[in-house]
């Protein structure tokens, strides 16, 4: 299954967008941003559905919330970085 | 044990606070570290904390910084905006978790207003303190000595026409009165988390209205781990360390409590009992009462014919607790004109009932 990262410079960064895409009937995993995603090291990230990304992207614009990148990581492991 | 030291610190602490200190200590690993469960819970309940400061002091979630308290948020706000020959402006009831920090760091501070109760009088007296060499206004929303009540919306406005940034000191207001970092638009607002707000001692919140320049501390923060530097964004710049997470736990318990009251109704509650106190000494003939308009439920008196610790002690030995002294806060006996004999303060809680108070000044006056 494809889902989505949403990566953050901050826990608290990451926890302000998943309660405003929650808000929203968006469902979002809080977890910790995979290395090889994280260049400055020890991040979160809000992984969601591939249904759910574009209304989370549009989510997190229209509040104001700011994230890094936005990848899309497939089953096999492979990431890309995506422009929503 | 009829407790009348709130200004110091509530007590006890609600049931609620304490079962929530509790529950953090058996749940709740360090939040911002690992992506198990108990750090994930521990980082909800510090969000959750931080969303619920938000919620009552009127900002967002990350300009609510956990700090050890409002002496250390003091400290920290201090510190970013004053440095050695400073010029600064600070009310004459400053407490020392102020005038120390400024001493220590060689600021000059000019104080205004000294007229207690004086709304007008310390409002024109910042009018006049203010200069183009300002570097900075600190101010106490209320004295924790007379329970006196600032003008600190006016002096806030006066502050932002001025340019001059503002740090507030909210340790007796915060969870009494209302206060808006928005409206105010102050630099910082520190308070303490175990008085007002009912946690537990330990915790602290400063209300960042400016991304801090110049910190006091630094270190470890989950974030950006990969930098040598602090990084440039709230609240993580301003909390390297391991969060205090019992002490936020009891903190939420406690917010909750006090917005699901409303300030309106805690104020109204706690200044019922102190009337009641101020009647009954008043009556008596024997105490000078510190009373006046727009006053928190904080109230100085002198007994005539006693010593004010020996007039505690004596309460003491009764289960009665109320403190004595010059209450961390010289300079404001010494507007008050207090600062030889000093006072009793007796402070009050949503708690009390009128059974406490007549309990206390019972004892106060035989």
């Amino acid at each position: 299954m494809t889902q989505y990262y949403f990566t953050f410079r901050s826990l608290t960064q990451a926890q302000t967008a998943r309660r405003a895409a929650e808000r929203r009937g968006i469902r979002a995993s809080l977890l910790r941003t995979p290395r090889e995603l994280s260049a400055q090291g020890c991040g979160y990230a809000l992984a969601v559905k591939e249904e759910t990304v574009r209304g989370a992207a549009a989510t997190l614009t229209g509040a104001g919330i700011s994230y890094e990148a936005l990848y899309r990581v497939r089953d096999d492991g492979m990431t890309e970085e995506v422009i929503p | 044990m009829t407790y009348f030291d709130h200004a110091a610190t509530s007590f006890p602490k609600p049931p609620e606070v304490c079962e929530a200190v509790l529950r953090a200590m058996e749940r709740c690993a360090s939040p911002g570290r690992g992506g198990y469960r108990e750090s994930l819970l521990a980082a909800e309940l510090v969000f959750d904390c931080r969303c619920r400061c938000a919620e009552l002091f009127d900002c967002l979630p990350e300009q609510v910084v956990f700090t050890a308290g409002a002496t250390q948020g003091l400290n920290m706000a201090i510190g970013d905006l004053v440095r050695r020959g400073d010029r600064v402006v600070v009310s004459g009831f400053e407490h020392h978790a102020v005038m120390r920090p400024l001493t220590e760091r060689g600021a000059i501070p000019t104080v205004a207003g000294t007229k207690l109760f004086d709304r007008e009088d310390t409002l024109l007296a910042f009018d006049r303190a203010i200069t183009e060499d300002t570097s900075a206004v600190i101010c106490t929303h209320i004295s924790n000595v007379f329970g006196y009540i600032l003008p600190i919306e006016e002096i806030a406005a006066l502050c932002r026409r001025r340019n001059v940034p503002l740090i507030v000191d909210a340790a007796q207001s915060a969870g009494i009165l209302p206060v808006s970092l928005r409206r105010l638009g102050a630099a910082y607002i520190a308070a303490p988390g175990h008085k007002g707000l009912l946690g537990p001692q330990g915790i602290g919140i400063l209300l960042c209205g400016r991304q801090p320049k110049q910190l006091l501390l630094a270190g470890g923060t989950g974030s950006l781990s990969g930098s040598f530097r602090m990084p440039d964004f709230l609240p993580d710049r301003m909390e390297p360390g391991t969060a205090n997470v019992p002490g936020i736990a009891g903190l939420l318990a406690g917010v909750e409590l006090v917005l699901r009251r409303g300030t309106d109704r805690i104020l109204q509650r706690e200044t019922q009992i102190l009337n009641t106190v101020v009647s009954a000494l008043r009556s008596d003939g024997r105490f000078r009462c510190f009373t006046g308009e727009g006053q928190a439920p904080v109230l100085s008196v002198q007994p005539e014919r006693e010593d004010c610790e020996h007039a505690a002690r004596r309460l003491a030995e009764k289960q009665i607790a109320v403190r004595a002294g010059l209450h961390c806060a010289p300079l404001a006996h010494r507007s008050a004109g207090t600062a030889d004999r000093g006072t009793l303060r007796i402070s009050t809680s949503f708690y009390h009932t009128e059974e406490d108070a007549a309990r206390l000044t019972d004892a106060l006056i035989m």
